[in-house]
């Protein structure tokens, strides 16, 4: 029993968020307007609780830490969901279910509960921070897929409450088909990978894969499986070829659940990535480290995998800055430049442990943080109750909203990766990761494509500042509530003061990975596949040695 | 040190509103900001016998500091940068008067001015790239100032790319760079030059990092941008294109020569591109008439000429090399300090008459005195008259040349491109001031006066430092040792006189002087031939440059029109047949397509009812595409799931039938609900679009089937669990039905959890439903 607790007490967060969700949910009904109305703020209190809970609760002990493939994973990079979350929820205040809202204020309609959506989007937004949350600390298969369905099946449904327009339907819909199509392929993926491995458990997997590594090579048949699993969780990061949903969905979708679209399925994808590949490469625990730090990889992931992964990069990369060049649509543009940072981050996960999964996570927080800002601006201004899309509606911005013009300028300088603000020491990172795990040719790939990125970013910054304003840009008014405008200017404030503390980001990033490296130590219980995969990998490795010995 | 550079950030936000308050007097006070942190930077220099070194820890896991370190070439940068630039400040104040974005250039130039001293006096790999690509991002601004017009717009752009690009590529070089070296300090660099020359990425790192170089300083074939850039106003070319942004790429090979430096491709590279550029740019020179652009491309040539003298100047090299190290910084100095003024000339012409056109200015010396004594110093400074600080750079240049090989490529390339830049000296600084008043042809110079005070006292300043240091070269003594000992790499001692004695270099000097004076006389006949050389430009780089973008763009086309085409039945074809590719591809990898056969032969055992079952499925499934009605394509899919669990049945699996029946049932039951709300059936797809989802259809299942069968085989762990459950199911459940003790009793909280989810679901139901009449109701 007490077993159960202490599991139970490492979900004190998932916890918090569920209840949140219910309390959102129910709150969302209620008759009086004041209390609908604090439905995102209770959203928001839920968030902040569950990152108090974070330190207290995901301190792991030494035998729970042991069943984890990443122990340190939640503890670290939860609160950066959390705190970009936070965010993602400003941007939404006062724009969910607002033209009920407005005719129940009228009195142009009776409240009906049957039609009022608000509780039900707020509680759609914590489970899906529930999921992300819970896939941080996933240990096995099921849980996996299961924390991941929970990531993604709310925001089909936000997709199409965000709007009463048809084009939001029809986003919903096309999300819904290739997101279903997308788990299919990689519960198939997962299949394949218990068959080969007899497991569903990611720490006996790769003790599994060790073994199998050292006599004769990783199976096909989990070779496969995993080319599966990685191509099936392309749709969660809207990755080449499975990134086509996100232009048209982002363009359907209301900018604040865009925004959210383009962090929270991204990040569980990412991390889903990592536990997956953790599995069966990386080794992070067998580098040398020469003397400014630059590790030399011993072995990688099997190569099919890692060419897969080289592939779904550069097209990633590729297509999206090629398809961001044309757009007109602001969201479009960023749905593209949304496709080409998931290509830059798959740099971080074919590098490996530790630099490569640190940057990714550093990345992905960066990425929210910027990505948010930009969005916040398309939030929080409109037309007529209108969001605004087209570039014009940006040009001279800066003539009637100086603000939104500076947020927007910074944080498509951001995303561009100019220095110094936040996004480019993420990118650097990134590449310094590829460049020590030896693959320069893809970095360059990388610059290729940042130079290509910087000739549409620039007009995200150029236009607002520099142009005169455009016929378009004269009627746009502010939202109607100045959170989403906040955060945008909490976003951008943490663009330009984040990078100063880049040390203990940097270090947190790494802290969270740092425990992987430990996932196959002697602390695994003995008589494990795992264990005995350690003994088997540790003679391996004394080979080795002595081999190199012997040579010299 | 970060102290200074932070000066000049801060000083530019600074700069907006006091050009709102003192308009008059914010270019003068702004250009304090300089002078102080020159005056900050020379009290350091001066006062240590060692380089003075700060660094801030930034990152240490990666081992990034922002590390400065102000050695004689940061400290000859950082005067010819905070020099310069307040005389720009003052002379953009002046330009600028009664303009309300005065106040905006003033903090632009001065934000520029910062990161450019970033650059110079950053000692780590990185902190260097971070300036460099805020010079880029703050010169984009300062070329497009005139953002209303197309033209600046296009040519900031294009600045932007060129150098930006480059300076992606040079990202890439540093690290790659700091890896193989295994320090970021650029100072601990030059002491591993031996480990950089054994590495295998010597070459990719010499690439990139010239890569870098070159798009910067405007070397062929990228020296398109720089001319056009001369859409700026004249106070940002005049800083841009003498002392600064241009000058970064010479600064940064210099600043590598010891480390790089020795490697036939870095000191081949720099001379050939150096070569090239300076005698394709002096020949273009000849064909400009317009004053901006006769420097622009005379800047292109004399950064050609800077480029290959750090490629003489190899580390190893021997009195020739370090004759070429102080030819660089001599060279660099006098061009920085003649090419501003002569800029800063021709905008003040400009602003006085009207007009751009080096032929239609003529005799302005009494309209415009001290602007002509600016003129003429920098000119003949230039043209390289004795006595003035021009002379030096030529003659030191010659010097290096010759002494290397009196008929090698860098002398040739020399003689060819001087005799051109003659000719702009003259035609910039001296001829406008010329001639008579009455040959004026065009109405504004009739009328020119001399420019405010703010125009001309920063021109004449810079062109009498010039002749006071072409009189007293001796003063530059030790700034040219130490710097030209940091572009060499060893000491140099450098003493420098006026007149270094009657030799084949002043010989040389005099016959290149006369060219020039020659070309100019024949200059009828020479453009009519160059005007069939600039034929040619239509196949050079800037149409590649074109070409590049127009590629990007036509590509991105493409690929939306093919794959983003806003069908979702596209996008499934398309990550369907991706995916049967790549797992394609991955299996005949693994185990050769004949070994595929051979594992399947052993799997499969056919009996004869497998047989009909499998001939069911298929007919049952053609009777799902070929149906003409959703009824019947329902109940015939439900035909291929009851072959499905027939199948179950056969290989003893009742449970797993019983489940697969319910569940078809319940899929037909659901169909049917669904197609009453669909509207009716209508087959569009034609015979084509027909043919090609068979095929990707065919092979999609193909390759799932070969999938299965291979994974047929597979053993899965020891079934610790049953075992488990079947032993201490009556001892410790008291039951003999082994499922039912699991599901009530060593399971019991799972089976809760399971009845409560019914539970919700069922109420869930009931709530759409009832939701769902009473909309109907009211309706």
């Amino acid at each position: 029993m007490t077993d159960v607790v202490a599991k139970l007490q490492t979900l004190v967060p998932e916890v918090t968020l569920l209840v949140g969700a219910v309390l959102a949910a129910l709150l969302g009904l209620s008759r009086r307007k004041q209390v609908r109305d604090a439905v995102p703020w209770v959203t928001i209190a839920t968030l902040l609780a569950a990152m108090v809970a974070v330190p207290f609760f995901n301190q792991l002990d030494g035998t729970t830490a042991a069943g984890l493939l990443m122990p340190m994973l939640g503890g670290t990079f939860k609160l950066g969901i959390l705190a970009v979350a936070v965010l993602l929820c400003l941007l939404t205040v006062g724009l969910v279910d607002r033209r009920l809202e407005q005719a129940f204020a009228t009195g142009r309609a009776p409240f009906d509960a049957m039609r009022t959506i608000r509780g039900e989007f707020y509680a759609f937004f914590l489970l899906s921070i529930t999921g992300l949350s819970l896939v941080c600390s996933a240990r096995d298969l099921v849980w996996l897929f299961l924390a991941l369905e929970l990531t993604s099946l709310p925001t089909y449904i936000m997709v199409a409450l965000s709007r009463g327009s048809r084009r939001a339907q029809e986003a919903a819909v096309k999300y819904f088909f290739l997101g279903a199509m997308a788990s299919a392929v990689f519960l198939y993926g997962f299949a394949l990978l218990y068959g080969a491995t007899g497991t569903l458990v990611l720490t006996d997997m790769r003790g599994t894969f060790a073994l199998q590594a050292s006599t004769g090579g990783v199976s096909n048949l989990a070779v496969i499986g995993m080319i599966l699993t990685v191509l099936g969780l392309c749709f969660k990061i809207a990755a080449a070829p499975m990134h086509f949903y996100a232009a048209d969905v982002y363009e359907g979708a209301a900018a604040p659940v865009t925004a959210f679209l383009a962090f929270v399925p991204k990040a569980a994808g990412m991390l889903a990535l990592m536990l997956l590949l953790g599995t069966m490469g990386w080794s992070g625990h067998s580098m040398i480290v020469d003397s400014i730090g630059f590790r030399q990889p011993i072995e990688g992931l099997p190569q099919p995998v890692v060419t897969v992964l080289w592939m779904i990069a550069t097209l990633t990369m590729t297509l999206g800055n090629v398809g961001a060049l044309l757009q007109r649509s602001v969201k479009r543009m960023l749905a593209y430049s949304s496709i080409a940072h998931s290509g830059y981050m798959l740099i971080g996960i074919i590098a490996g442990p530790t630099t490569g999964l640190a940057a990714v996570l550093f990345y992905l927080f960066a990425y929210g943080i910027m990505n948010t800002a930009a969005f916040a601006v398309l939030a929080g201004l409109e037309r007529r109750g209108e969001e605004i899309e087209s570039l014009d509606d940006l040009a001279g911005l800066r003539q009637r909203h100086p603000g939104m013009s500076v947020v927007m300028a910074l944080a498509a300088g951001s995303l561009m990766g100019l220095p110094p603000l936040l996004g480019f020491w993420g990118k650097l990172y990134l590449f310094i990761a590829g460049v020590q795990a030896g693959h320069v040719p893809l970095v360059v790939i990388a610059a290729v494509n940042s130079a290509i990125a910087a000739w549409y970013y620039l007009r995200l910054v150029g236009l607002p500042i520099l142009s005169r304003p455009s016929p378009q840009s004269e009627t746009i008014g502010n939202g109607l509530s100045v959170w989403p405008r906040v955060a945008g200017v909490l976003g951008a404030v943490g663009v330009i003061v984040l990078p100063l503390l880049l040390r203990p980001m940097f270090d947190t990033a790494a802290l969270a990975v740092s425990g992987y490296a430990k996932a196959d130590s002697p602390t695994a219980p003995a008589g494990t596949l795992a264990a005995k995969a350690l003994a088997s990998e540790s003679l391996a490795s004394e080979a080795l040695a002595s081999e190199q010995e012997s040579a010299d | 040190m970060l102290g200074e550079v932070l000066t000049g950030f801060v000083a530019a936000a600074f700069a907006a509103p006091l050009a709102r308050r003192l308009p008059r007097l914010a270019g003068p006070i702004l250009a304090l900001v300089p002078l102080g942190i020159l005056a900050a930077l020379t009290w350091r220099y001066a006062g240590s016998a060692a380089p003075p070194r700060t660094s801030v820890a930034w990152l240490p896991g990666l081992g990034i500091d922002l590390a400065f370190r102000l050695d004689g070439l940061a400290y000859l940068f950082a005067l010819l940068i905070c020099g310069i630039g307040a005389v720009i400040l003052v002379y953009a104040g002046a330009y600028f008067a009664g303009d309300r974005r005065r106040g905006r250039m003033l903090a632009t130039l001065l934000a520029f001015m910062a990161s450019m001293l970033g650059v110079v006096l950053a000692d780590h790999l990185v902190a260097l790239f971070v300036f460099w690509e805020l010079t880029s991002v703050t010169s984009y601004l300062l070329i497009g100032f005139d953002h209303e017009q197309e033209k600046s717009r296009k040519a900031a752009l294009q600045a932007l790319l060129v150098t930006g690009g480059g300076g992606l590529a040079l990202l890439a070089g540093v690290v790659l760079l700091a890896q193989a070296a295994g320090t970021w300090d650029i100072s601990a660099l030059a002491g591993q030059a031996q480990t950089i020359r054994a590495s295998p990425l010597q070459l990719p790192i010499i690439v990139l990092v010239l890569a870098g170089c070159f798009t910067k300083s405007a070397q062929v074939p990228f020296h398109f941008w720089l001319p056009n850039a001369m859409a700026a106003p004249t106070p940002v070319s005049a800083y841009l294109h003498s002392a600064t942004m241009v000058k970064a790429g010479v600064y940064l090979a210099a600043r590598l020569n010891p480390s790089l430096g020795g490697a036939a491709a870095w000191e081949w590279a720099l001379i050939g591109f150096g070569a090239l550029t300076a005698v394709t740019a002096a020949a273009m020179s000849l064909r400009q008439h317009e004053l901006k652009r006769l420097l622009a491309y005379s800047t292109v040539a004399s950064l050609g000429v800077l480029i290959m003298l750090v490629g003489l100047a190899a580390p190893e090299g021997g009195a020739d090399a370090v004759t070429a190290a102080k030819a660089v910084v001599l060279f660099l100095l006098a061009h920085a300090l003649y090419k501003a003024t002569l800029f800063l000339v021709a905008g003040s012409l400009t602003r006085a008459t009207g007009l751009k056109d080096a032929r239609l200015l003529v005799g302005l010396r009494r309209a415009m005195p001290l602007t002509f004594v600016a003129g003429v110093l920098a000119g003949l400074s230039m043209v390289g008259v004795p006595a003035l600080l021009g002379y030096l750079g030529k003659e030191s240049a010659i010097a290096a040349a010759w002494e290397r090989h009196a008929a090698g490529p860098a002398m040739l390339a020399l003689v060819l491109a001087a005799p051109p830049l003659v000719v702009v000296g003259l035609r910039v600084g001296v001829a406008p001031f010329l001639g008579s008043r009455r040959a004026v042809v065009a109405d504004g110079a009739g009328t020119a006066h001399e420019v405010p005070t703010g125009m001309w006292v920063g021109p004449v300043a810079l062109a009498v430092i010039g002749l006071v240091l072409g009189l007293a070269p001796m003063l530059l003594n030790r700034v040219v040792s130490e710097t030209a000992a940091a572009v060499h790499g060893a000491p140099v001692a450098a003493r420098l006189a006026l007149w270094h004695g009657f030799n084949a270099v002043v010989l040389l000097d005099v016959a290149i002087v006369l060219g020039g004076v020659a070309l100019w006389l024949w200059r009828s006949s020479i453009d009519r031939w160059t005007r069939r050389l600039a034929r040619l430009a239509a196949f050079g780089p800037e149409r590649g440059y074109a070409l590049a973008l127009e590629g990007t763009l036509a590509f991105g086309r493409v690929q939306t029109r093919l794959l983003q085409s806003g069908y979702l039945r596209r996008y499934l074809l398309v990550v369907f047949l991706f995916a049967i590719a790549v797992v394609g591809a991955a299996l005949v990898a693994a185990h050769r397509p004949g070994a595929i056969g051979a594992a399947l032969g052993e799997i499969v055992h056919v009996h004869a009812e497998d047989v009909l079952l499998v001939v069911m499925m298929v007919v049952a499934a053609v009777a799902v595409v070929h149906s003409r009605s959703r009824v019947a394509a329902v109940i015939a899919l439900g035909a291929v799931g009851l072959a499905v669990s027939l199948v179950f049945v056969l290989y003893s699996a009742p449970d797993l039938a019983l489940t697969q029946v319910l569940i078809e049932t319940l899929t037909v039951i659901l169909f049917v609900l669904a197609m009453r709300q669909l509207p009716f059936f209508v087959d569009l797809s034609s015979r084509r679009t027909r043919v090609r989802d068979l095929v990707v259809a065919v092979l999609g299942g193909g390759l799932m089937t070969t999938l299965v069968l291979l994974a047929s085989h597979v053993q899965l762990g020891d079934e610790v669990a049953s075992a488990y459950f079947a032993a201490e199911a009556v001892p410790q459940g008291h039951g003999r039905n082994v499922v039912n003790v699991i599901l009530v009793d060593f399971r019991a909280l799972d089976t809760l959890g399971e009845i409560t989810v019914l539970a919700l679901a069922a109420i869930g139901v009931i709530a759409l439903v009832r939701g769902r009449t009473g909309l109907e109701a009211r309706r």
